[in-house]
Parts: C-alpha cells; sequence; structure tokens
C-alpha cells in the first residue's frame, strides 16, 4: 500500500510542477493586460504586440498580452474564463461573448467609478451609444464607435440590376422602398433561370419593420423590441405619454407583422423564393455566386465597397427604410470582474479610443510589412499578409481607423452623420435600450423558452414557405397558451419601473 | 471491449489473483485508472449542485443562491416535453433494435467467410462511414433527399411516381434517421460481436458439423447463443444512454426544419435550441443532470430485470 501512494504522491508532484511552468510571470513588475479577441491568429501578432507595447509603456505605463481566440470556441472559452474566475483583464463583449449573459451573471466589472478616470471615453462616445453597455442602470461594457444608427438596405449584384436598367430602363439606385422592387424580381425570374431572385433563408433577408414600402402609410412607428420569435414591439402611445409592449402578431391595425408574412408567401408563390427554403442550412456559397438577385440587410454608408471585398463582384445597395437609433451591443469591451488592474485596463480602452496610432497598429499591422499607405488615412493591405484580422470593429473607435478600397474618404464623416441622424429620430421614435433599459429575463425563463420554442416551430413566417392565413391564428393561440401575456406584462412591469426610476428620460422624447 | 469478455470469467476467490499472486500488484496496476476516475467522473460530480442554483460567475458556486427545481421546471414545463420525451426514448429503442440486429446478422455472416483477405475488405469498408462527421453525412443525406433535384424523387420519378417532399413529411423520418444511423454505425459495433465470435471454442463447430449441422443451424444454435451475453451487456449499457439523442445525427439530418420537429425533435436538439436562448450553465447541468438520471435508473432497471430472468448474464 505505500508503494501505491508513493506512485500516487510522484504522479501529482509531476502534474504540479506541470502547471507550474505554464504560468510565466513578470520578473520587473511592469503590469501586463491579457486582452481577448476573437479571431484568427496570425503569426505576426507578437510583432503587432511589441510595437504596441513600446505605445502603451509610454503612455500608459503597462504592457498589453493581446490573445486571439478563434470565433467558433471565444463564447465557450470566456465562459469557462468567467466561470473559474480568472483574472484577465480585457475581453470583447457582444455577439460573441454575450453582454446580457456576461453582465447578469456578474462576469464582468463595473465600471462607473473607473470612467471618471478615462474622460477620453465619455467625450468621443455619446451617452446614447454607451447604454449599450448598461445593465440594470451600470456599466459594464465599453461600445466600440461605429455605426450604431439602424435602416435596411436592398442589395443586389450589380450583373442583375445593369441588365435590368438596359431592359426596362429603371435604375434601381433610385428605389426608395422595397416593392419597388417588384418588377427587378420578376424579370431575374425571366431571365436567369439559376437565380434566386430573393434571400430569405432561414429568416435572414426577409421584410422587417420600417421598411418604408410596408411602413409609409401607417402613423405608428414600432421596434421590434425582443427576439425574432414573438413579434412583441413597442408602441409609443402619444395621448398618454407613455409606452406599451403589444404583441405585434395580433394587432393588425398597429403592425404589419402579417402583412409582411403575407407578401413573403406572395413570393413564394410566384417562385421568387427558392421553394427548398425550409431546409436551407447555410447559403453562404451560393450568395457568392451570385446567386441571389436581391437580399436585405444593414445599411451603412460605402457597404458596396465592403461587399466587393467579401464578394469579389460588384453590388448596388439602396437604402428602403427609414433611419432609427440602433445598439451598439454586437461590439463592445468589457474588464473582467477580477481585474487585478482596472485602471490600467480601462486607460488602454480610453487608448484604443482616441489614439490613431496604437488603434490602427492593432486593426492593420505594421506599415511596409502588412499594409501600404497610399494616402494620407488610406491603405492598402498586402495579399497574404501574415497580419491580417480585416475587423477594425473589434478594437475600438472604428471612426480612427484607416481607408481601405472601397470606402470613400468621407466614409466615417457620412456613418456619423448618418449615426446622428439615428439619434434625432430616435426623440421622435425611441428605442428604450438606447435609453438605458433592459429587459430581464431571468425570472420568466421557462415562459420565454416555451413562447421562443412556439417561434421556432413557424419559422415559415420569415421564409414565406407557407400560406400565413393557414397558420397565423394557430401560432398566435399556441403563443398564448405558452404564455406570451406573461412576457409582455413583466415586460411592461419592467418598463414601467425603468421610466419611473428614472422620469427625465421621458422628457427628451417628442410626443 | 474489454468489459464484456470479463463478463463471462466466473468471480475468483477472494484476496488471489491470478495464479494465486498477491492481489496488491493488480491493484497498483489499477490504481492510475482509478486516479483518473476519480478525479475526472467523481470530483465534477459535486458540481451538479449547479442544476439546482443560480449559478453567477461572481458569487461562484457555493454563494450562487439556491433555486430548488426550477432549472429542472424550464425544461419540464415544455408543452413539448412529452413528444420530445418520447421520441427521445422510442427512436433510441428503435436504434438498438435494428442496430442490434444487423450488427449481429452482419457479424454472423463475417463469422463464415474464411477467406482473411475478403474480411479485411469487407470490414474496412463496412466501417469507412462511421469516420464521416454527421456534417458530412447531413449533406450526402440532402443530395439523396433533395425535394427537387434529389436523388432519391429522381428516381421515384424515373418510374412514374410523385416526388415526395421528404423535408415536409415527418412521417418518414424515423426510417430515414434508422438508415442513415445504422449505415454510418452499424461496421463499427459489429466488430465487437465479430471480435466474440471469434473467441467460442472451435470444437462446438467442428462438434455441430460431425452431427450434420448445416450452416444455418450452426449459426442459430451455436453462434446466436455465444452472441447473448455479448449482447445484453452491451445492450444495457446502450441503455444508460436512452435519453441521449445523438446531436449530430438529430440535427445535421433533419436539417433543423420545423416540420419535422414531430418527429425528429429529440433532448439534445430541445436542450440545444434551450440553451441558444439563455446560453445558462445552471440550465445546461440541469438538463445533463436529468439525462443522467432516467440513464442511471433505466440501467439499474434493466439488470434488474436481465438479473431476475438469467443471474449469469447481467452485468452487475
Amino acid at each position: 500500500m505505500k508503494k501505491f501512494l508513493a506512485i500516487v504522491l510522484a504522479m501529482l508532484m509531476v502534474l504540479s510542477v506541470c502547471t507550474a511552468c505554464n504560468k510565466s510571470g513578470n520578473d520587473d513588475g511592469t503590469v501586463t493586460l491579457t486582452w481577448y479577441v476573437p479571431g484568427d491568429k496570425y503569426p505576426d501578432t507578437a510583432l503587432i504586440v511589441e510595437e504596441l507595447n513600446k505605445i502603451t509603456m509610454e503612455k500608459i505605463g503597462c504592457k498589453i498580452d493581446l490573445q486571439f481566440i478563434d470565433s467558433g470556441s471565444f463564447q465557450e472559452r470566456m465562459n469557462m474564463n468567467m466561470a473559474s474566475n480568472s483574472d484577465y483583464d480585457l475581453t470583447f463583449v457582444g455577439y460573441l461573448n454575450t453582454f446580457e449573459g456576461a453582465a447578469s451573471k456578474g462576469g464582468l466589472m463595473q465600471l462607473d467609478e473607473l470612467l471618471k478616470l478615462a474622460p477620453g471615453i465619455t467625450e468621443t462616445i455619446p451617452e446614447y451609444i454607451r447604454n449599450s453597455g448598461v445593465y440594470m442602470g451600470k456599466t459594464y461594457a465599453i461600445p466600440n464607435m461605429q455605426i450604431t444608427a439602424y435602416a435596411l438596405a436592398a442589395q443586389s449584384p450589380k450583373e442583375y440590376t445593369d441588365a435590368f436598367k438596359e431592359a426596362t430602363g429603371q435604375d434601381v439606385a433610385t428605389f426608395t422602398n422595397s416593392l419597388q422592387y417588384e418588377p427587378y424580381l420578376e424579370f431575374v425570374k425571366a431571365n436567369y433561370p439559376d437565380v434566386f431572385p430573393f434571400q430569405t433563408a432561414y429568416g435572414t433577408g426577409s421584410f422587417r419593420s420600417q421598411d418604408e414600402g410596408m411602413d409609409a402609410k401607417d402613423p405608428f412607428f414600432r421596434t421590434p423590441i425582443y427576439g425574432g420569435a414573438s413579434s412583441y414591439q413597442l408602441y409609443k402611445d402619444s395621448e398618454n405619454k407613455c409606452f406599451k409592449i403589444i404583441n405585434g402578431l395580433k394587432h393588425e391595425e398597429l403592425s404589419n407583422t402579417k402583412a409582411r408574412a403575407e407578401k413573403l408567401h406572395e413570393y413564394y408563390k410566384k417562385g421568387w423564393i427558392r421553394q427548398d427554403v425550409d431546409s436551407v442550412l447555410d447559403d453562404t456559397a451560393e450568395k457568392k455566386q451570385k446567386r441571389y438577385a436581391l437580399w436585405f440587410g444593414t445599411y451603412k454608408p460605402g457597404m458596396d465597397g465592403e461587399n466587393f471585398a467579401t464578394y469579389g463582384w460588384e453590388t448596388v445597395s439602396t437604402r428602403v427604410s427609414s433611419v432609427s437609433i440602433g445598439s451598439a451591443s454586437a461590439t463592445m469591451v468589457g474588464i473582467g470582474a477580477n481585474c487585478k488592474h482596472p485602471e490600467e485596463a480601462i486607460k488602454f480602452i480610453e487608448l484604443m479610443n482616441t489614439d490613431k496610432e496604437a488603434y490602427n497598429l492593432v486593426c492593420f499591422g505594421i506599415e511596409g510589412k502588412h499594409y501600404k499607405k497610399v494616402g494620407d488615412e488610406r491603405i492598402e493591405l498586402f495579399e497574404n499578409s501574415t497580419y491580417k484580422p480585416n475587423a477594425s470593429w473589434k478594437f475600438g473607435n472604428q471612426f480612427n481607423a484607416y481607408r481601405l478600397p472601397g470606402q470613400p474618404d468621407n466614409v466615417w464623416e457620412e456613418t456619423i452623420e448618418f449615426n446622428n441622424l439615428g439619434y434625432e429620430m430616435s426623440k421622435v421614435n425611441p428605442d428604450v435600450t438606447t435609453l438605458g433599459f433592459t429587459f430581464n429575463k431571468e425570472d420568466i425563463k421557462s415562459t420565454v423558452t416555451k413562447v421562443t420554442e412556439v417561434g421556432n416551430k413557424y419559422k415559415c413566417k420569415s421564409t414565406g414557405s407557407k400560406d400565413p392565413d393557414t397558420y397565423w391564428d394557430k401560432m398566435i393561440a399556441e403563443m398564448d397558451a405558452a404564455g406570451n401575456q406573461i412576457i409582455i406584462d413583466e415586460y411592461q412591469k419592467q418598463l414601467d419601473a425603468f421610466f419611473a426610476e428614472y422620469p427625465e428620460k421621458l422628457e427628451d422624447i417628442v410626443w | 471491449m474489454a468489459k464484456s469478455n470479463d463478463v463471462a470469467v466466473k468471480p475468483r476467490k477472494k484476496g488471489k489473483g491470478i495464479n494465486g499472486t498477491n492481489t496488491i500488484q493488480l491493484y497498483s496496476l489499477a490504481a492510475i485508472p482509478a486516479f483518473l476516475v476519480f478525479v475526472f467522473s467523481y470530483i465534477p460530480m459535486f458540481g451538479i449542485i449547479i442544476a439546482f442554483k443560480n449559478y453567477r460567475f461572481d458569487t461562484g458556486i457555493f454563494n450562487s443562491p439556491w433555486v430548488g427545481l426550477d432549472n429542472l421546471k424550464v425544461f419540464l414545463a415544455s408543452d413539448d416535453f412529452a413528444r420530445i420525451a418520447y421520441n427521445t426514448i422510442s427512436m433510441n429503442l428503435l436504434f438498438m433494435l435494428v442496430g442490434t440486429t444487423c450488427a449481429v446478422l452482419l457479424a454472423v455472416v463475417l463469422f463464415e467467410i474464411t477467406a482473411r483477405k475478403a474480411v479485411k475488405t469487407y470490414q474496412t469498408i463496412l466501417i469507412t462511414p462511421n469516420f464521416l462527421s454527421w456534417v458530412v453525412v447531413g449533406y450526402m443525406g440532402y443530395a439523396i433527399l433533395h425535394p427537387t433535384s434529389g436523388v432519391a424523387n429522381s428516381i421515384i420519378q424515373m418510374f412514374g411516381g410523385k416526388p415526395i417532399n421528404w423535408y415536409a413529411e415527418p412521417g418518414y423520418w424515423p426510417w430515414i434517421l434508422t438508415i442513415a444511423s445504422e449505415w454510418k454505425g452499424v461496421g463499427m459495433s459489429s466488430v465487437v460481436y465479430y471480435a466474440s465470435l471469434m473467441g467460442i471454442d472451435a470444437s462446438l463447430f467442428e462438434a455441430a458439423k460431425i452431427d450434420g449441422a448445416n450452416r444455418l443451424q450452426v449459426a442459430w444454435h451455436i453462434t446466436i447463443p455465444q452472441l447473448v451475453p455479448v449482447i445484453v451487456v452491451l445492450s444495457i449499457l446502450r441503455v444508460g444512454n436512452i435519453f441521449r439523442g445523438d446531436f449530430g445525427l438529430f440535427y445535421q439530418m433533419s436539417r433543423n426544419v420545423a416540420d419535422l420537429y414531430e418527429t425528429t425533435d429529440v433532448m439534445d436538439t430541445y436542450i440545444f435550441r434551450v440553451m441558444r436562448i439563455f446560453g445558462d450553465f445552471s440550465l445546461s447541468s440541469a438538463a445533463g443532470l436529468m439525462q443522467s438520471v432516467v440513464g442511471f435508473i433505466t440501467v439499474v432497471v434493466t439488470n434488474f430485470i436481465v438479473k431476475f430472468i438469467d443471474p449469469e448474464k447481467s452485468l452487475f
């Protein structure tokens, strides 16, 4: 038995030595901040970090350890980091490592006090954008400045729109709503048998609210405020100066949700939507092969240039909706709850939002090695570069980024203007999340699950494959049975409580 | 696999190993695996308490508030739960029945082939699909079943039949999934049976031959009865996973088409969808715990039934 114990002990010792040698400490006492960002690892990351450290040592007196984790496992890795109370310093929060999940479970440090140390952040990022990083009245993440206003864009390969223009004399670039595209879809259907005129696969790209064509005549503005499963909408009651949560599926007089589904089914019957749409899991390859003639997405100034970089062929994009305020919650940066050096960390966030040199270094690499400068603020990336994250929105204030081919010189000015437009619109058509409201679903988890499950069964609502008349009432009945009203009531309750606590938020609104 | 062979071995005298050597040697040999099982399977079990808590990162496992069975209720309260449980269990039973039958038959047939090269060739061909991922198999299925350009519908139309929209007809799917699951897995599971057939005393076959038994009689009276203990043990082990659906199979083959949920939605695909809403540690531990508890109960019950019928063949 003694022998056995000895073996076990020996093993334990070997194991502990192994774990010990993994940890490398800083001998000289300089603070090194670990920064997790989703993305592929590039061979030259170490070089970039070395250059970056020269800047950070000089400006904020610490070093940065930039760690890329591939997007596929980022969520899980950060979950593990937070669950194990790891003392990492900075992390990307947003579409991966979701904000609500991280903030509601205590994975992020509260930043309200720290922000006072970094005036650069509060100066460059307006409050309504910073509100994306607010949970239950407290700041937990700093949004990366970028486009935040929202509008719908109709996008088409230029090849098809040019042919359409030649045949009919109509220029899609002059269109202002999605219904004007119908003759174009018909044209594509007749002339390009291999192309699906309209993309609605797995619910992306279908009609959305705020579409001018569907909503323009409508006196009320509505924002879909929670998940695609059920269409809860925010209704501005101008008479009583308050907000009501309504079920958009039911109120046909207030909402075009059903009208949109009917329109989609009409397109489906005409053959403008692919007939196998319900069994499509991934159609990115088909999209790259120009097999869709029209799809909807989020509008951005200079998006045709970006599309060209992605697809390798030209597109024509048109804004087909009014502008509204959007959220910046998809790309933010947060400080870990157990971070040992929060002051340095917040200063680093400030640096990435205010320092062009440091920011562009992380975004694009080193001049002459990873890109060449072709203008004052314009660069061209080298082919097969050894550092190419190609995602400046992940790191900080995008309005400091160099322009890439396809982006007009004034792309950021235009974006800022577009943001401001969205903000102005938000006084008339507010979105409660940008006022700082967060819907807390913790207490009604099982109801949310049940209602979402019903929504999952009726994906045809956003693909167009079935006639809404055959399932609409059944879907509403099933959602009600699953407890839809409980969610609406809870939402309303929390919203009322929010405005009771912050009555000043109602003051700016144009009723 | 090693386990299934051990079962047939009769219990030895206490305190003495093979040839009477001191058991300390055997124990010390088992120490490392036992240690690993303890570290990786027993210590983490303590994490089960997360299933009964509202786990928060900042408060940790101990200080997070208790919520009782609330996390389980998220699953159990669903109106679809009965359907999902039924799908999971019935599909697993179907897989077990068809799977075991096919694997045993295949093993017996392979055993009849004496040319060594031929056996190896067949085995390799049969096992290859096992190494394909479900994503790939899912796309192969899609190529066959695609509503407009699929192979299956082309054949149906060639013979003048009406094409079937496979992805809108849940009725076909238990069979489609069974075929897919067997196509991928049967080669691998027949290997176990084939291996235990190799262990059968050759004199039994010689005796049968002398008595004038034909091949079918040999298979029926000698080969299959010899396999029964292995079948029983493997089935008991498989029953432990009766409340788990192979996620890859059910998700990739049915392509998450909502119209097919009626027959293709199982525990794991359902949990996956719930997780996509919340991504919550407590919920996932609750789901895992629920599946394990059901699995544990079914294993014990099945073993008890087997023991009742034939104590020699039970697992424990």
